[in-house]
């Protein structure tokens, strides 16, 4: 079952895009005891199914609320595009219900984080210090990838027939 | 269904060669390590400007450990290894935007503690800053 999209953003699309961004906060606070596994790939590919590209609002919304809590470092500058740029692709496909699919997705998104965040760091300090940032943390996008792919595995798809049932009663 | 079956198809193979280009970047791009004894400098500069100096010998191939071994670091876990949060017994505070950040023979460390090898003869000062806009 597709889920349609008007251009037009709803009060009602306000609000639960609002949800989705308190629900990302709050599991990456979480999931900050667990080091490189959190849900934030997982909702974004939810809501973009849910609300094709106007899940960038809640992506916004998510990156702005982590400035708030964490101070506006070089670090804010790659959520800026790292988590929107993963909202436009998962948009791209937001029709597809492979569950196989969407783990891959999330497994890239999670493998490529470092070397997207790095080219922060190629206006810093140039070549050098982009490949050093990136090789320096390719375990733990290592570790990212696996983690990103095993949960959107078992939870994407049972997350959207949840809402989708949920929104049918409301 | 067949275009779903291509698509899971192209993105397993973009999701392979992705990590075996990750996998031959680290192994020939990682920072070399030495093993053996090693003698080392570490210099903690804290908040009211008291440094002190330490010098000892360590096998440790990254600086986390050869720290660990003497105590002298403390703090989480994250994503890229230790969140160094205490040096030599003081702890930043971070409601006043403090943190550790540490220099390698007198220049910026371009690695985590994790990750940053240990060279004989290497010197590292870590110094506690405040203020974000500091970095």
């Amino acid at each position: 079952m597709h889920t349609s999209v008007s251009s037009r953003i709803s009060v009602s699309e306000i609000v639960q895009l609002a949800a989705l961004t308190a629900i990302m906060i709050a599991t990456k606070e979480i999931m900050n005891l667990l080091p490189n596994i959190h849900l934030t790939t997982t909702f974004i590919i939810l809501g973009a199914m849910l609300y094709g590209w106007k899940v960038l609002y809640a992506v916004f919304g998510f990156v702005v609320v982590q400035g708030l809590l964490y101070g506006f470092g070089s670090w804010f500058f790659m959520y800026l595009y790292t988590w929107p740029i993963c909202a436009i692709l998962a948009a791209l496909f937001r029709h597809n219900r492979s569950r196989f699919f969407w783990a891959m997705f999330a497994g890239l998104q999670g493998l490529t984080f470092g070397a997207l965040c790095s080219i922060t760091y190629l206006f810093i300090g140039g070549v050098q210090t982009m490949l050093a940032y990136w090789v320096a943390g390719i375990p733990f996008d290592l570790i990212h990838g696996a983690s990103n792919a095993v949960v959107a595995f078992i939870l994407l798809l049972p997350l959207y027939q949840l809402v989708n049932k949920i929104r049918s009663q409301t | 269904m067949k275009q779903n079956k291509k698509r899971n198809i192209i993105i397993a193979v973009v999701a392979v060669a992705v990590i075996a280009l990750m996998v031959i970047a680290y192994l020939t791009l990682k920072p070399s390590t030495q093993t053996g004894a090693k003698s080392i400098t570490v210099v903690v500069t804290h908040l009211n400007g008291d440094a002190k100096t330490y010098e000892f010998r360590t096998d440790a191939e990254y600086l986390r450990q050869a720290l660990e071994e003497q105590e002298l670091v403390g703090g989480i876990e994250s994503d890229y290894g230790l969140w160094v949060q205490t040096v030599d017994g003081e702890t930043a505070n971070e409601a006043n935007e403090e943190w550790w950040g540490f220099t390698v023979n007198g220049e910026m460390g371009m690695y985590g503690v994790d990750t940053q090898p240990v060279t004989d003869g290497d010197s590292y000062e870590f110094t506690l800053n405040v203020g974000y806009d500091s970095y």
